[in-house]
């Protein structure tokens, strides 16, 4: 991180109020969108934006579709910081992280709050790959977000910074609990922490493979093993082992 | 030209590994050798320990079945390791075959120091053939080959019909009394004793344990049940099932969509099957219409409790052991108690029927191996007890609205009934009589109306922890995100415009600001915290972990109430089976207790002691403070719900502890002043380890 954040080139001049901007690698930053179904909660980031010297454009509700609503911000916006519940009054007929992870699709910037909530985590996990910059309502400031977008972009450029870079590795199958709502399963990843035991969703795995999943089953997956934490975890490019036949 | 043809050879040490270190248990192996029986079409197969108390004892299995000739035994039973199930024969008895590959015969041929195989074969029963094996040839032999088997034939005299006898003999150990009862429960269970089938295959053991046991199963207590589930599994995949009352008469039936609830209501990939659960209510009011006991039942179900499952006919072992609960029936009990049937008050089994090789058995007959269809008939099962558990609690609910309407109506009628009772006592009598009923009238109606508050309370309560839960996520995700971020940006925007003077002007009603939204990030985390679906999970519970998570978490608020806090944690990490979110209740109603008593006293300094001691296999916690301690009650009342000295108190948090203490298997006490001068309580708390 810390090769990262020097990379990360700093320019607001006293002098030329309106060039706010961010450089990150080449890419200019200067025109944020803020996404909260709380109008309150949208201005509070807005000021937050504005004290990283950049314009805020607090996105008003409710918001389209949610290709439409890429398009447009793409032309609207350099960047893009959203909340993960969007739903209230509504808001938006999707969740901060499809958001962030179409965002990302499109080569945008965007950094997902969310509060770490397991039942959030649940909900986020399979967009993980999409989502570089996942940051804790509590430590957003200016320095965290333009980290956050520079993550993105480093990722854009196909140089993942070292927790976000993905590995095959093994996975095991500790528990599964189907009656669950969403159904989830438990796992060990020995080569990230033979210890922690990490709660998944059961649709993180393609439906016709869920029913291998089971007690003591392994398999192989891309993992970014250099996550710090459990939730930042992603899995992707499942392995599974060729069914043997039965005698 | 030397010749250089050979072929693979075999150490006699292979022999070990493939029988006892592939099938380590009695039962398991002596088991093999009566699915022969079945295999041979034997009606019965008997199993006699003799002198097995000591070493050198002798083992004897003998069946009615069809009996082997010298190709039978030659190319037959002595072949190891090859699968000799073929699941399109027939036995003449019509069986599907058991099938063996010979390891668990191996195993069990030698646990004693010879075996001996006499055999009659059904078309020349007047002949015997007789194969003596001395292990202790293979134990000098360098090679497994190198020892010579043969089989001698001779004519009986009094001629007799066919079958086969193995013995056993001078075994190398001893049968303990556990291995006996192992035995004769797998014996009695191997062939569905709970079936109806007079031709059936019937194992016997001569032995007492067994005696016993067979005699309970018989008994069957089937018609005791309260309820019959009974899920049927088709060979297209869908499924189908009924409930039946204890008379026989239908309570539920449903199809296939509403047993597989997911969505497009998957067919089941699996084999044909039967599932059978018979679930009893375990009280004497239910049983006092019943022929047999409770007491009766609950021993029976004690033996036999559980789902079996058997293939063809024959059970698969472990499912429904004693610790084997496949279905995680106790799981879910445990998890949703009402309603729920565990494997102490439910018999069942699972009969599956194929010949496809679709569930194949694991070779050291551990059970199935898991594949797909042994999942999907696993899924069949659970499904149907998800359906059953879902009807009855529609049942309860029902149940439980008749009785609002209709308990009212027979008090009255009984009061009716006693009243009149009592008119028609001698009049000199009448009069105690109906001093003691009006006495007893008093004391019931105050019972209820302590229930009444009691039921109100959890009520009241439920929906707080409900609303509390909301308002906690409401306000941490947007006024509280708000006010800090703003007051963040306050604190930046002012520090660049005011440079030094910000900490003389600003920075101390900022960072008040910003310290008390801290303060409510905690209060809306431990809500979250305890409701947090992870705690309630049943699993290994590390108490020192939680008493210190719980004291963290408080952390702010001790700080801003002054509460100074004294942990004193035993050694080790003692640790018990439970949930995490039992250990925090106490843990957390005995601080807040602490907290809101604190209100009522003026002390320079508060304190809470907690320290733990562990003493004959339990955890000690003491929980101190210097509140005012208990006063107004009596401290032996602190635990009923709804009684309290504090206005506005809900007198619930300790009779949880209580609960949550009693669930977890300990005692809890209270003491009006303790060490530090105010309350005192001490939880015990049995432990698995430390």
């Amino acid at each position: 991180m810390a090769i990262l954040e020097g990379l990360l080139s700093w320019w607001s001049s006293p002098f030329l109020e309106n060039e706010m901007a961010l450089n990150i690698f080449g890419q200019t930053i200067s025109r944020v969108k803020v996404i909260d179904d709380d109008p309150t909660a949208r201005q509070a980031m807005a000021f937050t934006i504005t004290d990283a010297d950049l314009e805020a454009l607090p996105a008003e509700g409710p918001l389209p579709k949610l290709s439409t609503f890429v398009t447009s911000t793409k032309k609207q916006a350099d960047a893009v910081v959203s909340d993960h519940r969007l739903k209230k009054g509504h808001y938006a007929t999707f969740n901060g992280a499809e958001a962030v992870a179409e965002l990302y699709n499109a080569h945008c910037p965007a950094v997902l709050c969310t509060r770490w909530s397991t039942a959030d985590i649940d909900a986020i996990r399979q967009y993980i790959p999409f989502i570089p910059s996942l940051i804790s309502i509590d430590e957003i400031n200016p320095d965290t977000i333009a980290t956050g977008f520079a993550r993105c972009i480093s990722e854009f450029n196909s140089a993942p910074v070292p927790s976000r870079r993905a590995w095959r590795t093994l996975v095991r199958v500790e528990s599964v609990e189907t009656s669950s709502k969403p159904a989830l399963f438990y796992v060990a990843i020995p080569g990230w922490d033979s210890k922690e035991i990490i709660r998944l969703p059961l649709d993180l795995i393609p439906s016709r493979r869920r029913k291998l999943i089971r007690p003591g089953f392994r398999f192989f997956a891309s993992v970014n093993k250099g996550a710090e934490q459990p939730e930042a975890l992603f899995f992707t490019n499942f392995e599974f082992p060729i069914k043997s036949k039965s005698k | 030209m030397t010749d250089t043809s050979t072929s693979l050879r075999f150490s006699p040490d292979i022999l070990r590994r493939l029988g006892e270190e592939l099938n380590p248990s009695l039962d398991q192996s002596i088991l093999e050798l009566v699915k022969n029986s079945f295999d041979a079409s034997a009606r019965e197969c008997t199993v006699v320990l003799r002198n097995t108390e000591k070493m050198g004892g002798t083992i004897e299995i003998s069946d009615d079945g069809d009996g082997m000739d010298a190709e039978g035994i030659i190319n037959g039973w002595l072949i190891l390791g090859r699968s000799g199930r073929n699941p399109e024969q027939r036995t003449r008895l019509n069986r599907v075959p058991a099938g063996s590959k010979g390891l668990g015969r191996l195993a069990a041929l030698r646990l004693g120091h010879s075996a001996t195989l006499r055999s009659w074969p059904l078309a020349a029963p007047q002949r015997e053939f007789l194969l003596t094996i001395d292990w202790s040839k293979y134990d000098a032999a360098q090679v497994v080959e190198e020892v010579p088997l043969s089989v001698e034939g001779s004519t009986r005299k009094n001629g007799g019909s066919s079958g086969t006898v193995v013995t056993i003999d001078e075994l190398r150990a001893v049968v303990t009394r556990a291995e006996v009862s192992r035995l004769a429960r797998a014996m009695i269970l191997l062939a569905d004793p709970f079936g109806d089938d007079p031709e059936g295959f019937r194992p016997v053991l001569k032995a007492s344990e067994f005696s016993d046991l067979e005699k309970l199963v018989k008994a069957r207590y089937f018609e005791d049940a309260e309820f019959h589930l009974s899920a049927n599994l088709g060979k297209d995949g869908t499924a189908r099932a009924i409930i039946t009352d204890w008379k026989g008469k239908t309570l539920f039936s449903a199809k296939h969509a509403e047993i597989s609830t997911g969505p497009e209501h998957p067919k089941y990939a699996s084999a044909e099957a039967q599932f059978d659960l018979w679930v009893f209510i375990l009280n004497k009011a239910t049983f006092s219409t019943r022929t047999s006991s409770v007491e009766e039942v609950r021993e029976w179900l004690g033996h036999f409790g559980g789902v079996h499952l058997y293939q063809n006919g024959l059970r698969v072992s472990p499912y429904g052991n004693p610790g084997n609960d496949w279905l995680d029936m106790n799981l879910r009990r445990a998890r949703s108690p009402e309603e729920r049937p565990s494997t102490n008050t439910s018999i069942g089994r699972v009969s599956t029927f194929e010949t496809g090789g679709r569930l194949a058995q694991k070779t050291d007959r551990s059970g199935f191996i898991e594949n797909d269809a042994f999942l999907e008939l696993k899924r069949f099962a659970n499904d149907a007890l998800e359906w059953m558990a879902r009807c009855r609690m529609k049942e309860a609910l029902k149940r439980r609205a008749s009785e609002r309407v209709e308990a009212p109506k027979r008090t009255v009628k009984a009061k009716l009934e006693i009243k009149e009772a009592i008119e028609r006592v001698p009049a000199p009598k009448r009069r105690a009589i109906k001093q003691a009923f009006k006495k007893y009238e008093v004391v019931r109606e105050k019972e209820i109306k302590t229930l009444r508050k009691e039921v109100q309370l959890y009520r009241t309560l439920s929906t707080a922890g409900i609303t509390a839960a909301t308002f906690a996520h409401e306000s941490a995700g947007n006024p509280i995100k708000a006010i800090d971020q703003a007051a963040k940006s306050i604190e930046r925007r002012a520090r660049k415009e005011l440079g030094d003077r910000y900490n003389d002007t600003l920075a101390e009603p900022v960072e008040l600001i910003i310290r008390s939204t801290d303060a409510m990030k905690v209060l809306g985390n431990v809500t979250f915290s305890l409701l947090d679906h992870e705690k309630r999970r049943a699993s290994q519970v590390e108490i020192h972990e939680i008493i210190e998570s719980v004291v963290k978490t408080y952390e702010p608020f001790f700080k801003e109430r002054d509460v100074e806090v004294a942990a004193e944690l035993a050694g080790g990490k003692p640790y018990l089976r439970g949930s995490k979110a039992a250990i925090e209740s106490i843990v957390t109603n005995f601080l807040n207790n602490s907290l809101v008593w604190f209100e009522k006293v003026q002390v320079k300094k508060y304190k809470i002691g907690i320290r733990t001691e562990v003493a004959n296999g339990n955890l000690r916690i003491r929980f101190d403070d210097n509140g005012p301690g208990i006063e107004g009650i009596d401290p032996d009342d602190v635990w009923l719900a709804g009684e309290t000295t504090r206005p506005n108190g809900t007198g619930l948090g300790l009779t949880i502890v209580h609960d949550a203490v009693k669930d977890l298997g300990g005692t809890v006490k209270a003491q009006a002043h303790g060490d530090l001068g105010g309350a005192s309580f001490m939880v015990e708390l049995p432990i698995l380890g430390k």
